[in-house]
This record gives structure tokens, C-alpha cells and sequence, in this order.
């Protein structure tokens, strides 16, 4: 047993005392052409494949070799990741989005890396605004798009009752508000349903599926990688002739549906509110080539810089009627203006305010 | 039977080496075939987490945490118990950690105080999760592993909730707690690297474990209860009293061990998943065949080969779901219990025989 023991701290110490110099590694190069993109994991189309395509297309306009590096579930290794992604020399661009820490690791990291530009996109709206010299933010006013979603939505219900899935988080809260507040805005009679989305696409159509019981017409699946569980159910209800809609988030589904085998589905989308990560990265690109990114600045955009909206296609004109068309338009140019204000959930200061806001606009 | 027990051994050991081995040579095999620069990945994945000071502080990052729910598992395991609570044990000892240390330590309580009512939080956390399965099995008879994986999801869902009322940071665009106060953190041993000083805490619980399972009556009537009950019961030893002391005691440390990887690792609570680690634990103590002086080990030889994994995903062609399916042969092979079971048996077999003819040869002799 002391045996054991001894063997057990001789292994520790071992290990202890086993610490390496980290060798700086700055040979003289001549021109590093990579482009990083971090993200959890691809393929969700929605939040993360949108980045990946904006990353994508500034790398091509710009001769940049893109790299996506996907980081998955262990949140553990995500800081050693992004360090030794600045540290192997590849990229002069590192693309990132703010969550799971990744924020704060460039914060603090991004000074010791003075050749690398990074742009965190998606940060918090009030958050610290001030960033290390050579970081760029961006943050989305999601919640503009889904006003209009909501103002849509509730133009376009005939039952008044419109609905949205979401998940339980900021990004998700914030959705909702705006979808709410626009619904209440465009018609203060309408009802308002908010479900916290479960873990997967199949409990998403049970969830939609009681939606669609309790007469909504339209519901806004906010969630990419769910949402075909709600369309799904929107389907087979018969979709727009029998007042079962529903709407996409981050980019346009209808789009990405009719690219894919299910375009029969796709028909069920009125329109989505977007948020236009790829617009915003690309943009990002091209004004750090031409030198005007407000370096060390995180910037909020909304409908007015074009960072979100709501989809307005060929299928949207097809269903909805010219005057609620014109209608939209009008709101689209009041939002922008700033003339009316969608709500946030960050204009809350606890998930405690947001609640008490949000219960007294729930139906039944 | 001497011999039967040297060959048990031999082939425990032999197991052990030639499971790890296949485990190795198939990832090889799998990333050669995968990986368009195959000798690179390869050398990512076995001399990667040793080429940089920063690699091996993510080893040593993830080796400190799958020591404290390795330890925890071994103890539920020698009860013999399949109880999976330090899962959530680990989760709510990090979640109720961060709770308290955004809300009630304040900056000017000196490090030394403020980790050790870190430590004190989550083990109580993790025995206060770990009691609901423990006790319900013990009293009550309900299968602790259908509890223990349900309470596991619940408490992913209280772990939010805490940190959405009593910790959140308003500001962020994703569900986590405030910065954790400087002086609640465990410094780096080695600086810039994830290699924190949680590492001495973790020798110490090793060491205190391994004296309470081999040198404390209450350890021998944990070993005895879980490796039989019916002779335990005969010999007088209060069985379920044992039994839910152990469990308690693994559910402490493995929250303690979630309030250490907060400690070193991260800057806020940011898990929105449960971090998987408790469930790891069951791998290292399945490893150690139940023997937490050989924890230290098995935790090592899978935070080596999860970390070649991380950077073999990070540093290379090889997507991640391709890295997953790596560490499944990997886990696959370590759990393989009756691997060269077959084999074992007959050499025992065999020997018995040869010792029967060798008794009748006597006796032949004898009788002549």
C-alpha cells in the first residue's frame, strides 16, 4: 500500500515538474493567407453554416484559404483551440462567433496576437463595446427581424393566434420578444403563443403540432437545426390552405428548402427572419480591406445596415395579399428608421424582468 | 489456486496492454485511411498532446478532472452498484460552484478562503445530488441506473435554471454566469497553459481515498458489501449503511471535481450540455479495475488519448465527427471486459488439469 502511495505522488510530481518554456514561433514569413473560421458544429443550416458561408465567400473574393474548425461539445479545449490556431502562424484572419466563451478567450488573447484580425460575430448587444485594438464585433438586433415576422404573422392569421418555438436562451428570448411585440403592434388583439423548444426535431412537431391544435395559424420555428419538425407538421395540415404556416430564422428556409429533395415542404414557409451573418462577415471583409472596420469596436447592426430582416421572395409575394405587402413595406422603413421600437430581450436586466413582461402577452 | 490467480492477473494486465493496443492500431488504421496527410495526423494524434507546453496543459486540464469522477466511479463501481449520478454530481458541483462564487465571495476574501468554500460548495453539491438515486436504491429498491440517468437530465435543466436566475450575465448573447472572481481561481502551474494547481488538491483526494478503501475498516466493508452481500450480511456488516456512505462520498468527489475544472479551466460557467466527464469516470474506473491507486493512471491514458483526439480535430484535415468515431473504437475497446476472456479460461482450465493429473500421478506413486 505505501508502495502505492509513493508510486502515486512520484507520478504526480513527475508530471508536476514536467513544464515546458512555450517557445514563441515568429520566423519571418511572407505572407499568411488563412482565414479560420470557429464554430460548434456545421451543418445546422442556420446559425453556424451561414458564417461558414460568409467566411466563404470573402475568402474567394479576397484570395483567403478558408478553414472551418469545428470545436463540438467538449467546451474544455475550446480556449486551446483558438490559441493554437494563432499560434501555428496559418491565419491572418480569425472569424469567430461569441459564444461558449469563445469572447472572452479572444479578449484576452487577441493582444498577444498583434498580426491577427479577428471578427467575433453575434456578441451581446450590451456588452462591453470596447474591444482589444485589433477585434471587430458585431452584434445582431435579431429581434427587428422578428418583429416583422411577428407583425406578418399576425396580419396573416385568421384565427388571431400566431406562435413561436424557441429555445430557452438569449438568442431565443430575443426572438420571441420582437415576435411578440410585432405581433400585439400589427393587431393588439391577436394572440401570442411562446413554447421552449425540447432537444430535438421530433419533439419540435409534437410541440407545433399542439400549436396548430389550438388554431394558430402561424409559427415561427427559431431554431435552423428544428425547424423542419415544425415544417414538417405545417405540411401535413395541409399547409397554406388550411391556415397552417409557418416561418424560418436565421437565413431564408424557403430557399434553403427548395436547394434540398423536400421542396414540397418548402411551401409551407411564408418567410423567415434573418439575420444575415454571411452579409455581415463578408462586409466586414471587405471594409478591413479597404480600411474603414472601426477596429477595437463592436458594432450593432440591424434592418438598417442590412444585418436582419425579414425574406421577402417570390413565395412570400405568392401568398401574401398586396396589401399586407404594402403594409410590410411601410413597417420594414419605419423599423429601419428607428421610428418604431421593437422589444428586446436585452432591454431586460434579469430573466426575472423578462418574464413579467412576457406573461401578460400570452394567450390563455 | 495460486497459479489461477497469477493467470487471472497475467491476463488482466495483458488485457489491459492489447486492448489499448487494438484501440491504438485501429485509430491509426482509421486515420490513415481518412486523412489526406496521413503520417501528419498520426503524429498529431500520438506525439501531438507532448509537442507544446499548451498540449499538454489541456492533457493535464482534462487528466485532473477524469481523476476526481474516475475516483468517485471506482467507489460507486466496488459497491457494485451501476449508478451514474457523477454526471450530475459533477455538473451541479461546477454549476452550484459558479452560483455562490459570482454572488457571495467577494474580491477582497483571500484565494486560499474563497477555493476552499469552492471545494466545500461543490462536494456538497455533488453528495446532495448523488443522495436522490443512493437512497432510493438503498431503501427503497428502485434501479439506480434508470434514476441516475433521469436525475443526469433533470439537473442539466436545474443547472440551467441556476445560472439563468442567480448568476446569468445580462450582457451575453448565450446562456452563462458572470466572470468567476480572480481569487476563486486555481492559478496556472504552468503559466499560459491550462495545467492548473487543481492538480495538488487531486493528489491529496487520491491519496485519501486510496487510505479509506485499503486501510479503513469502513473501506473493507464497502469492498466486502459490493463484492458479496450475502457473505457480508452472514459476517454482521451493515450493509446498506456502507453502501450509501461510499455513494455519497463519490457523489462529493466528483462535484468537488466540477468545482476544480471550473476553477482552472474557465473564465465563466458556460456548460449548456452536461460536460460528460462523470460518465468518463466510469471509463477510467473500469480501467482501474476498481482500484483508485490506479486511477491516476487510466485518467491519464484517456485525457492522452481525448486530447490527441481534440487536436488531431483542430490541427488537421479530419472533421469532427470522424474524431468522435475515433474515440469510439477507443471506448469500445477499453470497456471490452471479456476481451481474451475465452483464452483466460481455458489456460486456467488447462492448469487445473495439469494439477489433477499431477496429484493422481502422485497418488499413483504413493499407492505403489
Amino acid at each position: 500500500m505505501k508502495k502505492l502511495v509513493i508510486a502515486v505522488i512520484a507520478f504526480l510530481l513527475l508530471f508536476a515538474g514536467c513544464s515546458k518554456p512555450s517557445e514563441p514561433t515568429e520566423p519571418d514569413k511572407p505572407e499568411v493567407k488563412g482565414m479560420a473560421y470557429f464554430c460548434r458544429t456545421l451543418g445546422d443550416f442556420g446559425f453556424n453554416d451561414n458564417g461558414w458561408a460568409g467566411v466563404q465567400n470573402s475568402a474567394a473574393k479576397h484570395g483567403y484559404e478558408p478553414q472551418a474548425i469545428e470545436l463540438g461539445n467538449d467546451t474544455a479545449t475550446f480556449e486551446n483551440a483558438l490559441v493554437e490556431a494563432c499560434d501555428s502562424g496559418k491565419y491572418s484572419v480569425i472569424v469567430t462567433q461569441n459564444g461558449s466563451g469563445l469572447g472572452d478567450y479572444v479578449r484576452k488573447y487577441a493582444k498577444d496576437y498583434p498580426e491577427i484580425k479577428f471578427i467575433v460575430f453575434d456578441m451581446g448587444i450590451t456588452e462591453d463595446p470596447n474591444l482589444p485594438e485589433n477585434v471587430y464585433g458585431i452584434a445582431y438586433k435579431a429581434s427587428e427581424a422578428c418583429f416583422l415576422a411577428g407583425a406578418l404573422a399576425a396580419k396573416m392569421s385568421a384565427n388571431k393566434k400566431v406562435g413561436i418555438l424557441s429555445n430557452d436562451n438569449p438568442g431565443g428570448n430575443d426572438f420571441a420578444a420582437g415576435y411578440i411585440s410585432g405581433a400585439k403592434y400589427a393587431d393588439p388583439d391577436c394572440q401570442t403563443y411562446y413554447y421552449y423548444g425540447m432537444a430535438d426535431a421530433a419533439a419540435w412537431q409534437e410541440q407545433a403540432s399542439s400549436l396548430y391544435q389550438m388554431g394558430v395559424n402561424v409559427v415561427l420555428a427559431g431554431s435552423g437545426r428544428f425547424a423542419l419538425g415544425v415544417f414538417n407538421e405545417a405540411f401535413n395540415r395541409g399547409g397554406a390552405e388550411n391556415g397552417c404556416l409557418a416561418m424560418g430564422i436565421d437565413t431564408d428556409m424557403y430557399y434553403t428548402l427548395t436547394q434540398s429533395e423536400t421542396v414540397d415542404i418548402a411551401t409551407v414557409v411564408l418567410s423567415s427572419a434573418t439575420k444575415e451573418l454571411a452579409y455581415t462577415i463578408e462586409n466586414a471583409v471587405d471594409r478591413m480591406k479597404d480600411g474603414s472596420l472601426p477596429w477595437g469596436k463592436m458594432e450593432v447592426l440591424g434592418i438598417a445596415q442590412g444585418a436582419a430582416n425579414v425574406a421577402i421572395n417570390d413565395h412570400y409575394k405568392e401568398l401574401v395579399p398586396e396589401d399586407v405587402q404594402a403594409y410590410m413595406t411601410d413597417l420594414i422603413d419605419k423599423v429601419s428608421k428607428g421610428e418604431v421600437k421593437p422589444v428586446s430581450f436585452y432591454d431586460f436586466d434579469s430573466q426575472e424582468a423578462f418574464l413579467n413582461w412576457l406573461k401578460p402577452q400570452l394567450g390563455e | 489456486m495460486k497459479e489461477a490467480r497469477r493467470v487471472e492477473f497475467i491476463f488482466e494486465m495483458l488485457r489491459i496492454v492489447v486492448a489499448l493496443a487494438v484501440a491504438y492500431l485501429l485509430t491509426l488504421l482509421f486515420i490513415a485511411f481518412i486523412s489526406k496527410d496521413p503520417i501528419e495526423a498520426i503524429y498529431v494524434f500520438s506525439i501531438g498532446p507532448f509537442t507544446t507546453a499548451r498540449r499538454f496543459g489541456q492533457l493535464m486540464a482534462k487528466f485532473i478532472p477524469y481523476m476526481m469522477t474516475g475516483l468517485s466511479m471506482c467507489l460507486i463501481y466496488a459497491c457494485n452498484r451501476f449508478n451514474l449520478i457523477a454526471e450530475g454530481s459533477y455538473l451541479m458541483g461546477g454549476c452550484l460552484f459558479s452560483v455562490v462564487a459570482v454572488n457571495f465571495i467577494p474580491e477582497t476574501m483571500p484565494p486560499v478562503l474563497a477555493v476552499g468554500l469552492g471545494l466545500v460548495v461543490g462536494a456538497l453539491a455533488g453528495l446532495i445530488v448523488s443522495a436522490i438515486p443512493t437512497i432510493l436504491r438503498e431503501k427503497l429498491g428502485v434501479s439506480e441506473i434508470v434514476t441516475s440517468v433521469m436525475f443526469n437530465y433533470g439537473f442539466l435543466y436545474v443547472s440551467l435554471f441556476l445560472i439563468k436566475f442567480f448568476a446569468r450575465d445580462i450582457s451575453m448573447s448565450y446562456v452563462c454566469s458572470r466572470l468567476i472572481p480572480e481569487n476563486a481561481k486555481l492559478g496556472a502551474v504552468v503559466p499560459r497553459t491550462l495545467f492548473h494547481s487543481g492538480i495538488y488538491i487531486v493528489a491529496v483526494v487520491v491519496m485519501l481515498v486510496c487510505l479509506i478503501y485499503f486501510k479503513t475498516p469502513f473501506g473493507y466493508r464497502v469492498r466486502i458489501s459490493g463484492s458479496n452481500q450475502d457473505f457480508a450480511r452472514t459476517e454482521g456488516i451493515r450493509i446498506t449503511g456502507s453502501l450509501i456512505v461510499a455513494q455519497l462520498l463519490a457523489g462529493a468527489i466528483s462535484g468537488m471535481g466540477g468545482a476544480i475544472d471550473i476553477m482552472g479551466v474557465y473564465d465563466r460557467y458556460i456548460w449548456d450540455q452536461t460536460p460528460g466527464v462523470g460518465t468518463d469516470g466510469l471509463l477510467v474506473a473500469v480501467l482501474a479495475r476498481k482500484n483508485p491507486a490506479l486511477v491516476p493512471i487510466a485518467a491519464f491514458l484517456l485525457a492522452y488519448m481525448r486530447t490527441g483526439a481534440a487536436i488531431l480535430n483542430y490541427a488537421t484535415d479530419i472533421p469532427l465527427e470522424m474524431v468522435q468515431m475515433v474515440q469510439g473504437i477507443i471506448i469500445l475497446m477499453i470497456g471490452a471486459e471479456e476481451f481474451l476472456g475465452p483464452i483466460k479460461n481455458r489456460m486456467i482450465f488447462r492448469l487445473a488439469q495439469k494439477k489433477d493429473r499431477q496429484k493422481e500421478a502422485l497418488a499413483d506413486v504413493n499407492t505403489k
